[in-house]
């Protein structure tokens, strides 16, 4: 007598679900590393990310990086706590759909404009 | 010439940063480190010379991280390993990951290629900072000798906190052998940002009044406790829990001895091998509280199917965990201990009467067996079995025994055999399923409780990927108790292989093998012969009372032996085989749980 070796037909846990454009925002140490951990939170679980920016504040301890992929908002809810988990991520919020764009005229930190994106 | 002499000789070594390293490592209390030095070290291992930290030479950097772990595991302190750069680095990378999986506290300190030479390929370079990054729970390149102190703070702090895991902290040789300006270090030390502080917020109040409004309303309650409620000191209110609810509690594989599992309300272990009662309790329970484990595959089997009729209730410290392989009906995040604290304030007795009554009765029904049936009338000719063994090691063992298992089906047979009531008794890699953990490990163990008695239990194949640390056990005399469970074979690749393939029985033969009595005499080490059933009691007190140093007892068991219960990979706990289904196949059928 044998079995099947049979892996359960889930739900992908991650692979990017659905089309909607999910944005965070992050408050990062200034660490080396720090891009790559939070770029390995997406790419271990399969989830393609659609664009992502790293900008150093002022005072050069801390960073920004805004960070966008399609997935649901249950994908959304586990990628931001698996990021929390990391200990050079001090801050993330969610940025609201077509509200916000970063519009980067310059690459000097002060000329980094906020706001909907020029038509 | 003495230390003392040597010391008195150089009494000017300037302060690097390897001596800021050790001077640190001093500071935090640590005692032992497991150490295998290399040119990029070297400045570090010259520091420890005139430390009084203790270095264990190991013979290959995975055994290192290994012992760190399992001197984590049993004294709840970080292991702290050092290694040298490239491939002593890369050599931790299998340790880190078995830390992680399970949780464990370690700090690896790698020696690196100067920062001068970093990218350019330099002799023994490896970026394992890069390597490690998906593994780590924190990591630090370290480019600044006045960087050292606070990087090692930093480190040894994350390790420890909240969930613990494993951290790396890399040391570019330049960095440990450069002098540092101390006036520089004491302004950095001054003005540099506070150590990463981990917070710890004591449990929501209203996430533990909701959770205990959910257990009051049940009638059938199970508590699940892994490894979290032995990490957080959670034994005493677990069994308060227990008690006060009279609810039966089964634990995982790494939540062994959270909870007595010689008690009246415990079931043992749950899962792929656990006990068929414990199994049984997940389909007909309508509660299921977590304390600390986090529902994996091999708790859940089919994460859709898992406790069908149960409200489940999950207590994490890890808030990732909540929610990322079962969606509970209610969660609190915190330390284990404390939110049962909590929680005891707002619970009492529950009508589980009849659930335990059930439960009992299943439990009579179908009782773990360390002798199949069959062999038990005549049993003086069969071969000997691992779990006979392993039962009748369980009942020699002092209550405070530690039991370090290697990886396989030797591994579930002491998990089902050898019952744990007190925490940190029962040592084992879990989540990684590292083969070649348990010797290193069990060294590790002993070093940091050399008053318990170690019993080292491995399988010939696990045994054999790590073997050269016998050395180190007979070198500082530890008194080890190893038991390879000898089969010849790959003992649960060759179970599957059996049960899903066929029998098309490929790769697990493990011929070649040396004499492994005449091996250990080799080391120095006292080895014993275990081949038949009528010696096996007098072998294992021999090896358990002899005193003089590492003991190694050969066990030749039975070659095609199955581990039962079994859930098959992926399936729920309603397709439990009890017994293997081509010697039973109706009866199995009769036995299925039914859902």
């Amino acid at each position: 007598m044998s079995f099947s070796l049979s892996v359960p037909v889930l739900p992908p846990c991650f692979l990017n679900r659905g089309s909607e454009l999910q944005s965070l925002r992050l408050r990062v140490r200034r660490e080396l590393g720090v891009l790559a951990r939070v770029a390995l939170v997406f790419s271990r679980r399969g989830l393609e990310l659609e664009s992502m920016s790293y900008q150093p504040s002022d005072h050069r301890l801390c960073a920004e990086i805004l960070l966008a992929f399609r997935g649901d908002g249950e994908q959304l809810d586990s990628v931001q706590r698996e990021l929390s988990r990391l200990h050079d991520v001090q801050e993330i919020s969610l940025v609201p759909q077509r509200s916000t764009y970063l519009v980067k005229s310059s690459p000097v930190a002060e000329h980094c404009v906020a706001g909907p994106r020029p038509s | 010439m003495d230390q003392a002499a040597i010391t008195q000789q150089h009494p000017a070594r300037p302060w690097n940063g390897a001596r800021l390293l050790v001077r640190e490592l001093e500071r935090l209390g640590v005692e032992v480190i497991f150490a295998y030095p290399g040119g990029a070290a070297m400045p570090i291992f010259d520091a420890l010379y005139d430390s009084k930290i203790r270095v264990i030479l190991v013979r290959h950097e995975q055994g290192a991280t290994h012992m760190a772990d399992g001197y984590a595991r049993a004294s709840g302190k970080v292991g702290v390993v050092l290694v040298t750069s490239g491939p002593g680095a890369l050599n931790t990378v299998t340790g880190i990951l078995t830390a992680r999986m399970d949780s464990v506290p370690i700090m690896v300190i790698t020696g690196q290629a100067a920062t001068t030479n970093l990218g350019r390929d330099a002799f023994q370079e490896a970026d394992v900072f890069g390597t490690t990054l998906p593994l780590v729970k924190y990591s630090k390149l370290v480019l600044r000798g006045i960087d050292v102190p606070r990087a090692v703070r930093d480190c040894y702090g994350i390790a420890a906190a909240g969930r613990p895991g494993p951290v790396l902290l890399d040391m570019p040789k330049d960095v440990s052998q450069n002098t540092v300006d101390l006036d520089a270090l004491r302004e950095r030390e001054v003005v540099s940002a506070p150590q990463i502080l981990v917070d710890e917020p004591l449990p929501c109040s209203e996430a533990v009044r909701r959770m205990a409004r959910l257990i009051m309303t049940s009638q059938r309650p199970l508590l699940l406790v892994g490894h979290g409620a032995i990490i957080s000191g959670a034994a005493l209110e677990v069994r308060l829990l227990a008690e006060t609810l009279q609810s039966p509690v089964t634990n995982t594989l790494l939540g062994k001895g959270a909870f007595p599992e010689t008690h009246a309300l415990a079931l043992g272990m749950l899962g792929m091998h656990g006990t068929a009662y414990a199994n049984y309790a997940t389909t007909r329970c309508d509660m299921i509280l977590s304390i600390g484990s986090r529902f994996d595959d091999r708790i859940n089997g089919d994460a859709r199917e898992f406790c069908p009729k149960a409200k489940i209730l999950h207590i994490d410290i890890d808030a990732s965990e909540i929610g990322r392989n079962l969606t509970p009906a209610a969660a609190v995040r915190g330390d284990a201990r404390l939110v049962l604290r909590e929680l005891l304030r707002y619970v009492s007795r529950l009508p589980s009467e009849d659930w335990l009554a059930e439960l009992n009765a299943y439990k009579r029904a179908h009782p773990l067996v360390s002798l199949p049936e069959a062999l038990s009338g005549d049993t003086a000719e069969a071969p000997l079995r691992a779990s006979e063994v392993l039962a009748a090691l369980q009942a020699q063992l002092p209550d405070d025994a530690i039991v370090v298992t290697d990886v396989g089906q030797h591994q579930m047979w002491a998990a089902q055999f050898c019952l744990t009531d007190a925490p940190r008794g029962f040592l084992s890699s879990g989540g990684a399923g590292t083969m070649g953990f348990g010797l290193p490990a069990a060294i590790g163990a002993q070093l940091a409780r050399p008053q318990s008695l170690v019993a080292c239990v491995v399988g010939d194949g696990g045994f054999q990927m790590v073997l050269g640390e016998l050395a180190t056990a007979a070198l500082h005399r530890l008194k080890l108790k190893i038991v390879i469970i000898d089969n010849g074979c790959l003992g649960m690749v060759r179970q599957w292989q059996e049960l899903f393939f066929d029998k098309r029985y490929q790769s697990i033969r493990l011929e070649g093998s040396p004499d492994f009595v005449t091996l250990a005499s080799a080391y120095g080490i006292h080895g014993l012969r275990l081949h038949s059933r009528a010696a096996l009691r007098q072998t294992l007190a021999e090896a358990l009372a002899y005193g003089e140093g590492p003991v190694l007892i050969h066990a030749q068991v039975e070659n095609e032996d199955n581990v039962w219960p079994m859930i098959p990979a992926g399936k729920s706990a309603g397709h439990m085989l009890l017994a293997h289904p081509a010697k039973a196949a109706s009866r199995v059928s009769e036995e299925r749980v039914d859902l």
